[in-house]
Formats: C-alpha cells, sequence, structure tokens
C-alpha cells in the first residue's frame, strides 16, 4: 500500500495537536501499521514523545532533523535524500512484545529560525511567497511520494497558525485532521483555520486533498459548554455545504493521556501507556480514518 | 496483526547503503553497554527494543536470543526468570564497567569469610545469648534447592535458647544476603525478603566503602529496607569488626514454624540439630 499523508494541523495551539499525533502514530502502530511521524513543529514535542531526549539530541546534533533536510536541499550544495534525516525504530513503545513500528523525521528548535531563514534568502532571490510554496511543495512532494512504499501512513505535526511549512504539508495530504476542544475560543480559531485554507486554494489554484478537513474533537470533557459545542460542530458537519467533518471518536481528557505523554524515557507497553478508558477510542480513531481513507484493515 | 517492517522491506525501498548488517558479535558487543552498571536487571522486551532503537532497526527476536545467550554463556550477564525474562550485568562483568575507581571493590566470595568472622563475632555477642542457649553460624549460599529462587541466604545465623523463668523455649533464625559494593539494588531488598519467608530476620548486608560511587544509592536502599522490615548492615571496612555498621534492625516476621522447621532441616547437619533440641530441651535451666 502506498502511505497516506496526514496532516494534523490547527490555528490553535494547546489544541492537543501532539497528543493527537503522538497517540494516533501508537495506534497506528499498534495495528500494525508502518508510521512515519514528520515534525514541523519548531518546539519539536511530538519528537521528544516518540524519541527520548537522548535520541532526539543526538539526531539534532546530526542535523538528521525536518530543517537539515532543508537547508541541504533549498540552500545547500548536496542534495539530501529525506531517507538520510529519517530514524527508523524510534519507539519507545511495545505492543504484543514488538517494537511499534515507527519512524521519525524530528523537528528541533532551530525550525523557527531557518523557516525564516528560507523566506529571506529565497524572496531576496526575487522569489513570490507562492513561488516558495510552490517549490518547497516541491521538494516535499517527491521525497513523499519516494517515502510512500516503505509506509503506510505518514503523519505530519503541524505548528500552530499557519506556517509556510503548514501550508505546504496541507497541500500534500491526503486528509487533514484539525483536533479541537469543544469549546468557544477553540471553535472560533477552527471557523477561521478552514476559512484561510479554503481562500488560499482558491486564490492561488494550488491542488488541495479533494477531502474536506476532519476535525477530532479532543480534550473532551463532561460539561455543558463542551457538549453544546461538541453538538454546533456535528450540526455544522450536517449542513449543505460543510467546512468540515467530524469523527465521531472523540478523546476525552483523561490523567492517563496526561500521564502517557510524560512517558518519554520509559518503555511501557502499548496499552498500559493509554489506559483502559483511551485504548478503545484509539482503536475506533483508526478505524474511523482508515474508512475514511479506504485503507484496507492491517 | 501485520509483521511490522522488515529490514528487508525498508532496504528494499531505500537501498541497503543506509542499514548497517547486524551481526550476533555486534549486538552483544551493544547489549553489554546498555546494562546498568550497577546489575539492576532489564526485562528482554525492554532490552531488545532498547538496542532496536539504538541500531535503528528492528533486532530479531533470534539475533536477539543468540547475542543474549552468547554473553550468558561467557558468564558476561545473568538471568532472571519472570514478566519474559530479565537480564543483568555478571557482577564481575559490572565491577569491569563501573566507575568504581580504586575503592576497594571485593566481591562476594572474598566478603565471605569477614561476614563469618562479624557473625561469630561482634553480631554473636551484641544477640546477649545466655550460657544455657545455642548459637549456630552457617554458611548456606550453596546449600538448598538448585532451582530455588532466592532460597539461599548467604549465612543463616541461629539461636536457640529456653526462657529462665517462663515456661518454654525461643528459636530465632536469622538470614544475612550479602551484597557488593555495585550490587544492592531495589532487587538485593527484595531478595532478603525472600529469604524471611523460612527465617525470622532478614538482613542486607552492603560492602560499601566510604568513596564508593553507590554511596548515592544508600538512602534509597535503607528506605526499602525500612519499608520491608529488612536490617541493613553496611560494611565500611571488612577487615575488621568496627568496619560493620548496623543502619537498621530488622522487623521480626511471624513466620510460620514448620516453614523454619523445614528450612532448618533441609540446610543443617544432623549434628547441629542435635545441638540446637538440646538447647530447647525443657530439662534445660
Amino acid at each position: 500500500m502506498s502511505a497516506k499523508v496526514i496532516a494534523i494541523a490547527n490555528m490553535k495551539g494547546g489544541v492537543g495537536k501532539t497528543t493527537t499525533v503522538v497517540s494516533m502514530a501508537e495506534a497506528l502502530a499498534a495495528n500494525g501499521y508502518r508510521v512515519l511521524v514528520i515534525d514541523l513543529d519548531p518546539q519539536a514535542n511530538a519528537s521528544l514523545c516518540l524519541a527520548g531526549d537522548s535520541l532526539l539530541a543526538t539526531l539534532i546534533a546530526r542535523k538528521a532533523t525536518i530543517e537539515g533536510f532543508l537547508e541541504n536541499q533549498l540552500l545547500g550544495n548536496k542534495k539530501t535524500a529525506f531517507t538520510e534525516c529519517i530514524r527508523n525504530n524510534v519507539s519507545n513503545v511495545s505492543h504484543l512484545n514488538q517494537q511499534l513500528a515507527i519512524s521519525l523525521l524530528p523537528s528541533s528548535p532551530n525550525l523557527r529560525h531557518f523557516e525564516q531563514k528560507i523566506i529571506h534568502d529565497l524572496t531576496q532571490r526575487k522569489m513570490s511567497w507562492s513561488e516558495i510554496i510552490k517549490g518547497l511543495s516541491g521538494v516535499m512532494g517527491i521525497q513523499l511520494t519516494k517515502s510512500r512504499k516503505a509506509f503506510d501512513f505518514i503523519l505530519i505535526d503541524c505548528a500552530p497558525g499557519i506556517s509556510i511549512l503548514t501550508e505546504v504539508s496541507i497541500r500534500l495530504a491526503d486528509l487533514i485532521i484539525i483536533p479541537t476542544i469543544a469549546d468557544f475560543l477553540s471553535t472560533f480559531g477552527l471557523q477561521t483555520f478552514c476559512a484561510a485554507m479554503a481562500d488560499r486554494s482558491l486564490a492561488e489554484g494550488v491542488k488541495r486533498a479533494s477531502r474536506r478537513p476532519y476535525v477530532l474533537i479532543t480534550r473532551r470533557r463532561q460539561v455543558k459548554i463542551h457538549e453544546q459545542t461538541a453538538e454546533k460542530l456535528r450540526n455544522e458537519a450536517s449542513a449543505a455545504k460543510p467546512a468540515f467533518d467530524v469523527f465521531r471518536t472523540e478523546i476525552p481528557e483523561t490523567v492517563a493521556v496526561a500521564n502517557a505523554l510524560s512517558q518519554v524515557n520509559q518503555f511501557p507497553i502499548f496499552s498500559q501507556k493509554w489506559g483502559p478508558v483511551v485504548v478503545p477510542l484509539l482503536s475506533d480513531l483508526v478505524r474511523e480514518i482508515g474508512e475514511t481513507l479506504n485503507v484496507d484493515r492491517a | 496483526m501485520r509483521p511490522l517492517a522488515s529490514r528487508a522491506m525498508v532496504e528494499a525501498a531505500w537501498g541497503p547503503r543506509s542499514i548497517p548488517a547486524l551481526s550476533t558479535r555486534i549486538v552483544a558487543e551493544r547489549l553489554k553497554t546498555l546494562l546498568p552498571p550497577d546489575g539492576t536487571p532489564v526485562l528482554n522486551r525492554v532490552l531488545r527494543l532498547m538496542l532496536s532503537r539504538d541500531f535503528g532497526q528492528t533486532v530479531s527476536d533470534e539475533l536477539y536470543e543468540q547475542a543474549r545467550d552468547q554473553l550468558f554463556d561467557a558468564g558476561q550477564i545473568g538471568r532472571l526468570r519472570g514478566q519474559g525474562g530479565q537480564v543483568f550485568l555478571a557482577k564481575s562483568e559490572n565491577g569491569r564497567t563501573s566507575e568504581a575507581g580504586p575503592s576497594d571493590a571485593l566481591s562476594e566470595i572474598k566478603l565471605m569469610p569477614h561476614l563469618e568472622r562479624f557473625l561469630t563475632g561482634s553480631f554473636r555477642k551484641e544477640l546477649d545469648i545466655p550460657p544455657h542457649g545455642e548459637c549456630l553460624v552457617k554458611d548456606t549460599s550453596r546449600l538448598g534447592p538448585p532451582l530455588g529462587r532466592w532460597a539461599r541466604p548467604d549465612f543463616i545465623l541461629i539461636t536457640a535458647m529456653r526462657f529462665r523463668v517462663m515456661p518454654g523455649a525461643q528459636l530465632d533464625v536469622y538470614s544475612f544476603e550479602l551484597k557488593a559494593e555495585f550490587g544492592a539494588t531495589d532487587l538485593a531488598v527484595y531478595e532478603a525478603l525472600a529469604q524471611t519467608r523460612f527465617t525470622h530476620f532478614g538482613y542486607l548486608v552492603w560492602n560499601l566503602p566510604k568513596a564508593s560511587s553507590a554511596l548515592a544509592r544508600l538512602p534509597e536502599i535503607t528506605a526499602q529496607c525500612g519499608q520491608h522490615g529488612i536490617g541493613l548492615i553496611r560494611i565500611h571496612k571488612p577487615g575488621n569488626d568496627d568496619g560493620f555498621e548496623t543502619i537498621l534492625d530488622p522487623v521480626r516476621k511471624t513466620t510460620p514454624p514448620a516453614a523454619v522447621d523445614g528450612f532448618l532441616e533441609q540446610r543443617l547437619e544432623e549434628e547441629e540439630l542435635n545441638r540446637l533440641r538440646k538447647a530447647l530441651e525443657a530439662t534445660q535451666p
């Protein structure tokens, strides 16, 4: 199977993007899929959660990171391939006595400066914004095509907001997942984000994923405001021309999820890491993603 | 479940140049470096995962087991049962790899005569055994069932006496688990605790010289011993009895008399058993 590319993005920070990436990557891998995670967030939290601090430090020192790859591709002489920066077998989690098959193209805090540097250098070369996006999309697209054979899913963790790399990954993705807390502020950001994506696509005529983005309700609590907002989101998804769809699965706010992300230097079993409440939900989410992308079960 | 990405699959996609071939020797060498130098055991599941992360490729069950067995046969690692099995760096190996420096890192075997001297001397004296009582010290490190886990204390000490005024007699069995400088871990405490299923008092005896880098573990080990009612004797200098410090006294366990009886019957000679019987006889003063 050729890998399906999923971008996890949202304008707003703190809505559970990284949690979604890490939990989804591990749930997909526990279901037998081979997963590559590309971290485009300079906070590098997904990289840290998946690789642990020691391995991540080594990868950053070796420049085996997304900015290391882009620097060579866009500004350097040597054309490094994606594969030289991808680290296989990074997961510290096992399932059925096997390590989860997760590979990582990590990020580092230097990515923020590097993104600015790309824009500066390329605009100095008289390239327009859309040309930069187009060029970057080309570079990333070629590498993603090469990597599609080795994986079943490629998850891209985007930084909050709409950065140049977020735009590129959204254009290349087969599916965009927007994790959202079911409250007023998060929903407000969601509408803005979907509108911005639609406007950019129309204005620049760039081919986007044909599917509407899918909203994943995260950090769900049994409170009135969350109930009402979740209902509004589902109403929007069932409208005549909806801006997005909504996954049936909702990820609750639990201690198990918070604890799971702190287990970076331990070697837990998948079911123990996420706990008996969240594991079945992740399984449901994997099934929904499979249905959405018409992927055969592993 | 679909098999996880194999080396062949990755090579097919990316070419073999980025994936170095792994041999049993390479895996065995790396395995040793990943094991804690203080002898703390690591689950087989975790160790194989650590190796895969370290190499950036899947280490197969077969390759892992070959490397592990090779080190085990060479006496460089030890193995434990439970939870899919565990391995630990052998003591001689951990002594070599530790950063102990020039401290007097004696092996358990070399410490045994010193502990025996202490138990038959100062320790026994502290117990204040009356003249009509009996006190035996025995090296039991090589006695007991061959496959029994944690059933071989390094030493046992038995005291037997009649009460002076009240009718009846008292028999106390002490077990001593001796650990070298880098051998005292949580597991060592549990080992000493496990031995109290046959004895009344369990002690952990730890050779911990003043300048040892293992000194950082003393508060944790003391706390663990305290929680489980295990006594802790620290050996500063094994050469004389003043170099033995009792940090914690043990709590007497309510071990079933039948368990103690069976244990003594298996570990003691007939002559030793007779000495104990005599000390417990009602005809004693």
